[in-house]
């Protein structure tokens, strides 16, 4: 609020020249001094004189103000000045003195493109920067969310000035897009066309039955690719999201929709010999004056469908109207697209160098022998790029080890769950995409309900411990005890006996987020801490310091992207892609193995997918209604609070439940078994499975439930208990995508639809409560 | 498409019976007790409307009330209404602070038709000593009557609604008129603006202050808006906003704002469809403030422009513009081209200098495409250059697709036809609209060749997956069972249930 206003006066009070605050993000303790790269100075044509002389009522508000309080938010703004009327319009420039002054001080923002580190810094920070326009401030549509609660303003939100003047703004954005792709393609000189039978002479495990385009790179080169694909290192070795690719044959399933950064392929120049496989024999010669080979492949999983399901998201996996008026090379390949520039809808995966810095130490492969414990914590406020780094810290260590464990703690947006839990994932393979496009049965989660633990802070802390007791005692270690690592990996030079943990916390720290966020970190126990964004170093050590190694890193630059998409619609989407989701079929019951989604069911919307049909009291103890108001409602409503719900399965252990009294049991014959004012299970002696949607109730008489659900049936087996929270099923899975705009759902017409109601009700106060917390008084200006 | 709202009730006639059940009979603590279960569930299921959660609360403490023998103190039941009706008050005020500054809740109340008095108790309720028990009840009746009135009848009888009386604003051209004055002075004298700098920022805040307001007011007229795609919440936001900016460009329309009272300052000769620097020099300030706050507004402004140009094309198009052209003065001395000039300069400075790029996806935003089209629908086919009332549309035309070679193509490929269309009816006639329907296509056809097909590949093509199904049947746990159309389920609606027929 302060901020808000400060720059009010500012505002009025003409331009001012205050200092903005340095930050630079240094590592403290262990590791090694970050890289300060040097940026190059703008060069920014200045009018000083001709400036003042215009009429200047207002000055973009003091920036430098609010730069102290959310850096990195504001580092996409650019501001621009008005036009010298006396002068001809063409004439005015861009004031760049705000924006000069950033480049400087916020180290590594851009980065200089340089030579051959082993360094995945992606080009084009600067340009992308310039694209990115901020939108003005407005009551309706707050600019930046709060984890916290959704529909509420934050306090900081300042009303920005968008100058008039855009034309200089489209100039920057249009003028020299940076290149995304380097990459020249041309065929058969660096590309070229794998026949089905050339890709089996490769013995890929999986895709081995399409057909391919295989790129052949040199150094420096870079490729940025747009839609699902698969990706296969054949010789070389590349940088890809962060990771470093080296030849195996293993394919990665890659998803790069325009709704997240893309990642870019980055071919390196390395002098050590690599275990390259053996090519098709026509490509050898021309293969051996080039860097690398690598294999695209069609990845089709339907996953596009879920831009048909939820429209927000609609064809972010084809270049918008923008790319595609640039000719495009045609890969050959099915839903896959080069992008050779950046234009104003795309950003890309940066991983800025401090982030390079602080994950190097802890990717040195340690003595086998040393069975310490890892656990890294990746923590950080909002938009800071915590979910980013979290998952690049474990594809990196995927390299590194075979197994690594993922504990989730941030329930509004989690990476492998589709929200609402607290969970424990153990991945084996990278993760290329957003998480919308891998969710996963967990390997041991705890429901609790809601986007947000506001409600339920001890239920919360319970979860996660009890999920770090499963860490400690069940998975640390089981890679020793795991035979099917044994056999299959003769030629494993990873790491099997020791699975790490990478701990993601939630973005809420403020109030009591930042004392659930320090009890988090107290249960959890890390080796390390990674900690995004951080201007005030001011912790609470409850232990010793000296034990936990803390790097401060610097957050990413806030994109395009989080004003296109905001943390709900994320939500909506990752809820909609597990309801539509199809998990393989465990052929072992290997706890170890992760059972990541393959494909997608979106060719019929929910409300015409088949359910399963349950009868409650076979196959259910117990129903728990969790959030806040719940313990109000009575036995008999029971039934109208469930149809329609999410429901979270959940297996307790035996005896965990309390015993029911005779009189209970006698009224759940009739209605689903449920107390009124009942705590939930345990987290100690429960788990859960996943969720499902119930999408009717049979009326009293009869005792079924109709549900939807992605999960297998091994993964249902030991479910007898359903725990609704606050989390609801977002209104675009009970819409029908096949009527189009008409609204017809299942062929009922839009206004008898029960539940849903179109257009704008009557009535004062028919609409949801609005929490506005960026109101100022008069008194303030 | 705009998104359907998730209601708890299956239909409003659930919500009639809740209504009934509390409001039927004022003694019946049975019916109340019953009213309070099933808002209590509702409020499980998603999150009510803000006056049901408040009638939940007034219900409950005032059965807590009825039900008081044996509490030992009745500081609770008075905290129980207290906490009722200042959540009651605050969340029907709060959607109402659309502005940047807070309004005082007594005007926000006047304007619902809040008595006033609650007013006065939620403040005495939050700040002061809590209000005695009897005051607390008479408040919590009157409120309750009030949610019956403003809530539970207009909701359940749509139609039945009293219609909401025009809204009045006050005139705004005093304000744009002071604006003026005092940035004349100071675009000719830079040496006035230190100490005119602080007027400047009041009248600029003023009107500010005004949009905010007329926004606030928009809220009953609002029907006659046609929504804008919107997010779900934003929605009626929008439409506010837009009827708000819609009054202000009809204001900023007048002459004497941005067509300056003397003709020689209207345009500068040589340089044509542009604003007069002087002119610019004045709005440009006050332009770019109220865009900060309102992005639409260059977009609201110049189709607010066009659309006054092609009112002017003829008296058969009076629907087009009838709102604009009521409110601009009739003088038709005075409303000689050089008036529609100036405008139509402003106009194409505004495509210029604010319009998004054509690829630009924001649907609110200014794009230079959507003006071309309208101007180009407008003008209809018998667009004859000669004719002096629509020359000015035609230049803006003209000018607008100067330089951009894709809508010089679109603009050239629909020739203006010779002779005016009898009203005749002729069998030709629809092969001329073919074939210049099937000219345009041509040229839009040709860019989003490659997105199109690219789309539709995708999205034709269903994702080569083996029917999931199949293995998912085997291993089901006890109670389980997979439906499917052979049972006799069907597609419907999430909710609805439809048992399965045993074979």
């Amino acid at each position: 609020m302060l901020s808000a206003v400060a720059a009010r006066k500012a505002r009025l009070q003409g331009p001012a020249t205050t200092q903005p605050v340095a930050v630079i993000p240094t590592p403290t303790s262990p590791p090694a001094p970050s890289l300060t790269p040097v940026s190059e100075p703008r060069i920014v044509p200045k009018l000083q004189s001709k400036r003042k002389a215009a009429v200047q009522v207002e000055k973009p508000p003091s920036k430098k103000k609010k730069h102290a309080h959310t850096a990195e938010s504001d580092r996409r703004t650019r501001y621009f000045e008005q036009p010298d009327v006396f002068k001809q319009q063409g004439d005015a420039n861009l004031v760049d003195d705000d924006h000069a002054d950033e480049d400087t001080d916020t180290s590594g923002d851009d980065m200089p493109v340089d030579g051959a580190q082993l360094n995945p810094q992606i080009i084009g920070t600067d340009q992308r920067k310039g694209a990115t326009r901020r939108r003005a401030w407005s009551p309706s549509a707050p600019d930046s969310s709060d984890d916290e609660e959704d529909g509420v303003v934050e306090g900081n939100a300042l009303p920005s000035l968008v100058p008039i003047l855009a034309e200089h703004l489209r100039a920057v954005s249009h003028d020299a897009p940076s290149v995304l792709s380097t990459f020249k393609p041309a065929w058969e000189e660096n590309i070229f066309r794998l026949s089905q039978s050339e890709v089996h002479d490769l013995s890929l495990p999986s895709y081995s039955e399409q057909t391919g385009t295989l790129l052949l790179l040199t150094a420096e080169e870079t490729v940025t690719l747009l839609g699902t694909y698969s990706l296969t290192v054949l010789r070389g070795c590349i940088s890809f999201a962060g990771v470093v690719l080296t030849p195996s044959r293993v394919s990665h399933r890659v998803f790069a929709p325009r709704s997240s950064p893309l990642p870019v392929i980055k071919c390196l120049a390395l002098k050590v010999p690599l275990r390259d496989l053996s090519l098709p024999a026509r490509l050898r010669t021309t293969a051996t004056s080039m860097d690398a080979a690598v294999l695209l492949q069609e990845l089709h999983t339907g996953v596009q469908g879920l831009g048909a399901v939820c429209r927000t998201f609609d064809g972010v996996f084809s270049p918008s109207r923008s790319q595609s008026n640039v000719s495009a090379f045609d890969l050959n390949l099915r839903g896959v697209h080069l992008v050779r520039h950046c234009t104003h809808d795309i950003s890309v995966l940066v991983i800025p160098p401090s982030w390079e810095t602080a994950m190097s130490p802890i990717l040195q492969p340690a003595a086998q022998t040393d069975y310490s414990r890892r656990v890294y914590l990746v923590k950080g406020p909002q938009n800071s790029g915590k979910s980013v780094f979290a998952r690049t810290l474990l594809n990196r260590l995927l390299t590194l080890y075979r197994r690594v464990a993922f504990l989730e703690c941030d329930l509004g947006q989690s990476e492998f769950v589709p929200g609402g839990m607290v969970a424990v994932n153990v991945v084996d393979k990278p993760v290329f995409g957003p998480p919308f496009t891998h969710p996963s049965i967990p390997h041991s989660a705890h429901y609790i309900g809601a986007a947000t633990p506001r409600n339920s802070p001890s239920h919360y802390l319970d979860s996660v411990q009890a999920l770090i007791q499963t860490y400690n005692v069940h998975l640390q270690h089981a890679g020793l005890v795991d035979d099917t690592s044994q056999g299959v990996s003769s030629d494993e030079d990873r790491i099997v006996d020791l699975i790490p943990l990478v701990v993601n916390t939630m973005g809420w720290t403020k109030g009591l987020g930042a004392d659930l966020s320090r009890r988090v970190e107290e249960i959890t126990d890390p080796s390390d801490i990674f900690e995004l964004g951080c201007r005030v170093p001011q912790r609470v050590w409850s232990y010793s310091p000296s034990e936990i190694r803390t790097y401060l890193l610097e957050p990413v630059p806030s994109t395009v992207l989080s004003h296109r998409y905001t943390p709900a619609d994320n939500r909506t989407l990752s809820m909609l892609s597990y309801f539509y989701a199809v998990f393989p079929v465990k052929s072992d019951a290997s706890a170890l193995q992760n059972c990541t989604a393959m494909s997608w069911r979106t060719s019929l919307p929910l409300c015409a997918q088949p359910p399963y049909e349950v009868d409650w009291k076979s196959a259910f103890d117990r129903t728990f209604l969790t959030g806040a108001g719940t313990e109000d409602v009575v036995p008999t409503e029971i039934h109208r609070v469930l149809n329609g719900a999410i429901v979270a399965m959940v297996s307790c252990e035996p005896d965990t439940l309390d015993t029911e009294t005779d009189d209970m049991t006698a009224a759940w014959s009739t209605s689903p078994p449920y107390k009124q004012d009942a705590a939930p299970p345990t987290p100690f002696g429960s788990s859960c499975a996943g969720l499902a949607l119930v999408r009717s109730l049979s009326p009293v008489p009869a005792s079924v439930l109709h549900l939807l659900t992605p999960l297998p049936p091994h993964a249902l087996s030991r479910v007898r208990v359903l725990v609704k929270g606050e989390l609801e099923l977002p209104v675009w899975g009970m819409l029908d995508f096949r009527a189009g705009d008409g609204g017809e759902i299942a062929g009922v017409e839009s206004g008898k639809v029960p539940y849903l109601r179109w257009g704008k009700g009557e009535g004062t106060g028919g609409d949801r409560r609005r929490v506005r917390r960026n109101l100022m008084r008069r008194g303030q200006m | 498409m705009r998104l359907p709202r998730r209601v708890p009730w299956e239909s409003l006639s659930e919500l009639d019976q809740v209504c009934s059940l509390i409001y039927a009979d004022e003694n019946d603590i049975d019916a109340k007790v019953q009213a309070v279960n099933r808002i209590s569930a509702w409020r499980a299921i998603t999150s009510l409307p803000h006056a049901l959660e408040s009638t939940l609360a007034l219900l409950c403490a005032i059965l807590d009330d009825s039900r008081r023998q044996g509490l030992p103190s009745l500081l609770s039941l008075r905290q129980s209404y207290a906490t009722a009706l200042i959540r009651l008050v605050n969340g029907l005020v709060d959607p109402l602070q659309v502005g940047a500054y807070a309004r005082s809740i007594a005007s926000i109340a006047a304007q619902l038709g809040l008595p006033a008095w609650l007013v006065e108790l939620r403040h005495a309720a939050t700040h002061e000593d809590l209000p005695s028990i009897d005051v607390l009840r008479e408040a919590a009746r009157e409120a309750m009557r009030w949610l019956l009135d403003n809530y539970f009848l207009p909701t359940l009888n749509p139609s039945a609604a009293a219609p909401s009386p025009k809204t009045v604003l006050r005139p705004l051209s005093p304000l744009l008129k002071q604006y003026k004055t005092l940035l004349k002075g100071t675009t000719r004298d830079a040496s006035l603006l230190p100490t005119r700098k602080h007027e400047i920022a009041k009248v600029t805040r003023d009107i500010e202050r005004w949009v905010a307001e007329a926004k606030v007011a928009a809220n009953v007229s609002v029907d006659a808006i046609e929504w804008d795609i919107g997010a779900q919440d934003d929605s009626m936001e929008d439409g506010r906003e837009r009827w708000a900016l819609e009054r202000l460009c009809d204001a900023l329309l007048e002459l004497g704002a941005l067509v300056p009272v003397s003709k020689k300052k209207r345009t500068i000769s040589g340089v044509p469809l542009a604003p007069a620097p002087a002119n610019l020099a004045i709005w440009t300030p006050l332009l770019t403030n109220l865009q900060s706050l309102h992005p639409k507004l260059p977009a609201v402004l110049a189709v607010r422009i066009v659309s006054h140009l092609l009112s002017r094309s003829g008296p058969s198009q009076a629907d087009v513009g009838a709102d604009t052209v009521s409110l601009l003065p009739q003088d038709d001395a005075q409303m000689d081209t050089s008036y529609d000039r100036c405008l139509a300069g402003w106009a194409n400075w505004l495509v210029d200098t604010c319009g998004a790029g054509a690829e630009e996806e924001e649907q609110e935003m200014l794009r230079r495409d959507d003006i071309v089209v309208s101007l180009i629908t407008g003008l209809g086919p018998q667009r004859e250059a000669s004719k002096t009332d629509i020359m000015v549309a035609q230049d803006l035309l003209t000018a607008l697709c100067a330089g951009h070679p894709h809508l010089e193509r679109v603009a050239a490929s629909l020739p203006p036809i010779a002779d005016a269309p009898s009203n005749q009816w002729n069998s030709t006639d629809i092969d001329l609209m073919q074939q210049r329907l099937s000219a345009v296509l041509a040229l839009a056809r040709a860019p989003d060749a490659p997105s199109s097909s690219a789309t539709g590949a995708l999205g034709a093509q269903p994702p080569n997956i083996t029917n999931p199904m199949e293995p998912v049947c085997t291993g089901l746990p006890p109670g389980w069972r997979l439906l499917s159309e052979k049972d006799g389920w069907r597609p419907s609606p999430i909710g609805v249930h439809v048992p399965r027929v045993p074979a």
